[in-house]
């Protein structure tokens, strides 16, 4: 007890408070500017913060990857061009409602629904970290594997207005996913004699250029006729279409609710990642409700969904991360970086040995996620300014921006990539071919092919193996469910 | 043309790639390891036969079982013109980062898109693209100590 | 054996130290004129991980030592083959270094395809730290040591393995064809996901860099042999693999590079101020109390033979693997 008072009083001086406050507000900026990422944030922050005070520090970081899931929301829906996989889910509604002149009103619910699904999963670190922590090693490669299957069959409900397409643009970005090193023989797969090829095309060159530098490229030449306008009809100025209500707030808690558990879940289990939670979290709310045909035409709920989804990744990413020492995702692996450099070694022993740093961490999660409302309130007029700049200003400067972004994650070599992927992400999108199952086929197909892989090596051969698994079978049976379900209700054409 | 006899010939096109890739680039850039218990080949040849498959259905649904509804194809020529120019400005700015540094090639690439989309007053792309580089290097070049281009 | 290798190293510094000193006093003149621009560290590892960090510690004390400042790029992929690619094809003018490890330079060229250096285009100036490579298991496994491990395995039963890289499925493939077992080697994705398995008890034993040591305590895991050449600090009980008799050990470094051709008397300049910096006490603090990784600083000499060693070994080990 005195440990948690003495952490508590530690992570709530000024020093500490302003560290959080300056995270918060640089994952925001970051987060927001499409083509950067609070990823970019944390991986130049790292290095910064070796000076710090160790609460300071880690708060700091913590602070950067919060905000980053706010600010995520942003830019996917204020130009459609989301930064990274996990907020592309955002844009499906959150767009349509800001063309609906109603940005404010999408902003708020995916700031809400953000920090309330992050806060929801700090509490289940907080409280429970360590029984979750003992589930979450339990989940080996067909557990992985079975999770990472059902996170692919969301495919089918996201194919758009045709299931061929969809299925194609998803097996081409599982095909592009796997150029690099075989994970097992270290044999060459595509990489042509490219030696910045060896590790795969980074996913910040194809997520930057798909998602939104794809979407710089279509602006560009639609505001191509010489004309000052804003890509966006101005907001609208009536009252409802810029606030939330409490009756719409209270009718997203349920989906809010349900994709903070989605999330948390998926992020107690390394390597995994908010990407998929956010897909199904969208999926699941979609199929929760009583009119799914209205998702994707600018349903608050669809925000909720995947904001709640996402966001709710960062705060159980700690669970694996404090309590095993394994990071949960690359966020989570550069800040473990940076608990190393201040002499805490998180694993099993963690609690014991450092529970009032602990605690002092635990109180810089609150802290930001009080930072994280706040600024993200008052920061929203701010962003929604942008609609307000003309096209042929904000485009041009877009286009710098994701360059610039791709750089800073890949160097020189994926300025060239970010570009050529823009180019597919443009024709793509006019051929209508889905973007959205193009990305989930490449982000997880990785993941599949080596937890595919690794149960193929331990169950050598017997099918024993997997029938011990019960957690891996149940999975599989609930997204042999999903498939079937998805065939029944099938109304996309062919 | 038409958006239905587009997608039948990009079908098509489809499933006739996938089997030059798999036969013709597989092989030799992705070959199968003896050091792997699942041949590293695997997850290629299945993605490349998904996708040469549904092609071909595609191609068949088009050409075959739609109706035609007159509708315009969804990507032009000329649309693929204008493409090639705005990849070209980012192509060439990216050269130019290397040769000139990342200031003058970010400028030249915010003037050039903004040249592009037609702005007609000088002072406003003279600001933007002097500014927005600028920005961006004093953030990360001088603030953060990252290096640009 | 060990007490004398130590020396070895420590007279191997005084006499750096010494050379330098005297260096210094001889030749002020031909020395004046460099560094007079900002040094650049190519790193081959991303930011925020382990060689990023030590670099950024070594390239602080650099800053002082050299009064330049020096700067960090980090230019990461395929264990820096990417940043050595890079630095091959860079001006030897001594203001672009790199730094990576030392299979970067010994293992990799071995595997061909688009590795296009050799292990003789670069200096090796000096290494940073020694990774602790270990093979471990479960607290809970049903073997303790090296020699239950195999009598294990040797009853038919088919171990699981997770394996870090090409170098570590090779080096146990040797042992398993040597000693007549059977394996079920797992590739994982780094030494963190490899703890993550043998902890859950999905794979029974893994390899590990290091990353095992936060959780020898209270025996989460124990470790069943060193794979190093020396026995690990942690776990001064548990034999190495020359001990029991297998004819490899890889002790991994992280290390400083540059491209060859250097002016000599610039290289010596810049190695004498590296060493010092490498062994800066900050540096050591940081590698050895939080990283857990030993703070080992060797010579050029030493370095540039430890990377002849390892393609030596490599070399066996290859043959062998394609010789079965």
């Amino acid at each position: 007890m005195d440990q948690i008072i003495a952490g508590f009083a530690d992570a709530l001086t000024i020093t500490n408070i302003v560290l959080v406050f300056a995270g918060v507000l640089l994952g925001q900026v970051f987060g927001a500017i499409p083509g950067l990422s609070a990823l970019t944030a944390i991986a130049i922050a790292v290095p910064l913060t070796y000076y710090l005070p160790p609460v300071g520090a880690l708060g700091f970081l913590v602070g950067i990857n919060k905000g980053g899931t706010v600010g995520g929301a942003v830019s996917a829906i204020l130009m459609n061009t989301p930064g990274s996989p996990e907020a592309a889910a955002t844009a499906f509604d959150g767009h349509p409602l800001a063309k609906q002149g109603k940005p404010l009103k999408a902003l708020k619910i995916a700031l809400y629904s953000s920090v309330s699904g992050d806060t929801f999963s700090d509490l289940v670190l907080i409280l429970v970290a360590a029984p979750l922590a003992a589930f979450a090693i339990r989940m080996g490669p067909p557990e992985i594997m079975s999770v990472v299957i059902l996170a692919l069959t969301v495919i089918a409900g996201l194919v758009g207005l045709s299931m061929l397409k969809g299925l194609i643009a998803a097996a081409f970005g599982m095909l592009l996913s796997t150029v690099g090193l075989d994970p097992e023989a270290a044999s060459d797969r595509f990489v042509f004699g490219i030696a910045e090829l060896m590790d795969g095309i980074p996913i910040a060159a194809v997520g930057i250029g798909v998602l939104a530098m794809g979407e710089v490229l279509h602006q560009i030449k639609l505001h191509s006729r010489g004309t000052d306008d804003t890509h966006l009809p101005l907001a609208s100025k009536n009252r409802a279409d810029r606030r939330i209500s409490l009756a719409e707030f209270r009718s997203c808690i349920r989906t809010i609710l349900r994709s903070a558990a989605i999330g948390t879940g998926i992020g107690a289990i390394p390597g995994i990642g908010s990407s998929a939670a956010a897909f199904i979290g969208y999926e699941a709310a979609k199929r929760a409700s009583d009119k799914p045909e209205s998702f994707g035409k600018g349903n608050i709920e669809g925000v909720a969904a995947v904001e709640a989804a996402n966001s709710a990744v960062v705060g159980s990413n700690f669970i694996p991360l404090l309590a095993l020492g394994i990071p949960g995702n690359v966020a989570a692996a550069l800040i473990l970086g940076a608990f190393v450099v201040h002499g805490i070694t998180p694993g099993p022993h963690l609690m014991e040995e450092q529970g009032q740093l602990i605690y002092g961490l635990f109180g810089a999660m609150i802290i930001g996620n009080i930072c994280n409302f706040l600024i993200g309130n008052a920061g929203l007029r701010f962003f929604v300014m942008v609609t307000h700049v003309p096209a042929n200003i904000i485009f041009p400067a877009t286009g710098l921006l994701c360059l610039t972004g791709a750089f800073l994650a890949g160097g020189s070599f994926a300025m060239l990539l970010v570009t050529g992927f823009a180019l597919l992400g443009y024709i793509l999108r006019k051929l209508d071919f889905s973007f959205v199952t193009f990305i989930i086929g490449f982000v997880l197909g990785p993941m599949f092919e080596l937890s595919f892989r690794q149960t193929v090596i331990l169950a050598d051969g017997e099918l024993a193996y997997l029938l011990d698994r019960p957690i891996a079978l149940s999975v599989l049976g609930l997204a042999t469910v999903v498939v079937i379900k998805v065939l029944l209700t099938l109304k996309s054409r062919a | 043309m038409t958006q239905r006899k587009l997608e039948a010939a990009i079908g098509l096109f489809l499933a006739l790639l996938s089997a030059a890739f798999y036969w013709l680039v597989i092989p030799v850039y992705a070959p199968g390891s003896m050091f792997a218990e699942t041949p590293p080949d695997l997850l290629p040849k299945a993605c490349t036969v998904l996708i040469g498959a549904l092609g071909g259905l595609m191609f068949l649904h088009r050409a075959f079982f739609e109706a035609e509804d007159g509708a315009a194809p969804a990507i032009s020529l000329l649309d693929l013109r204008q493409m090639a120019v705005i990849v070209a400005c980012f192509a060439a700015a990216i050269l130019a980062m290397r040769l000139a540094g990342y200031i003058a090639g970010g400028a030249m690439l915010v003037a050039a898109l903004m040249v592009y989309m037609r702005t007609r007053s000088l002072l406003r792309i003279a600001v933007t693209a002097g500014l927005t580089p600028l920005l961006l290097y004093g953030l990360f070049e001088l603030l953060l100590g990252v290096p640009l281009p | 054996m060990r007490n004398s290798n130590i020396m070895g190293r420590l007279a191997a510094k005084a006499a750096c130290l010494i050379s330098a000193a005297a260096l210094t006093f001889s030749a002020p003149a031909a020395m004046a004129d460099y560094p007079e621009e900002p040094i650049k560290i190519v790193v081959g590892f991303g930011a925020g991980g382990g060689a990023d960090t030590l670099s950024r510690l070594v390239a602080k004390a650099l800053e002082r030592e050299l009064g330049q400042p020096v700067v960090i790029e980090n230019k990461p992929g395929g264990g820096g083959i990417v940043a050595a690619t890079g630095l091959m094809r860079a001006e030897p003018d001594g203001y672009t270094i790199g730094m990576a490890v030392d299979s970067t330079f010994s293992l990799a060229p071995l595997f061909g395809g688009q590795v296009k250096y050799g292990v003789g285009d670069f200096d090796y100036l000096t290494t940073v730290a020694s990774l602790q490579n270990a093979i471990v298991t479960s607290g809970d496994a049903p073997f303790a040591t090296w020699d239950e491990l195999m009598d294990h395995a040797k009853a038919g039963n088919k171990v699981s393995f997770a394996s870090l890289s090409p170098a570590t499925k090779m080096m146990m493939q040797y042992i398993a064809n040597r000693d007549g077992v059977d394996l079920k080697i797992v590739p994982v994705k780094g030494g963190k996901e490899a703890m993550k398995e043998v902890l859950g008890g999905h794979m029974q034993i893994g390899w590990s860099a290091g990353a095992h040591q936060a959780y020898l305590k209270n025996e989460g895991v124990k470790v069943l042999a060193s794979a190093g050449t020396q026995r690990l600090g942690l776990s001064p009980d548990v034999p190495t693999l020359l001990e029991m008799g297998y004819d490899f050990g890889v002790d991994g470094y992280f290390m400083f590079f540059a491209p060859k051709g250097i002016p000599a008397d610039r290289l010596q300049q810049l190695t004498d101020a590296l060493y010092k910096a490498a062994a800066d006490p900050e540096v050591a603090k940081l590698a050895q109390q939080k990283m857990g990784f030993p703070n080992v600083v060797l010579t050029p000499q030493e370095t540039t033979d430890e990377v002849l060693r390892m393609v030596g070994v490599y070399e066996n080990l290859m043959a062998a693997a394609a010789g079965k």
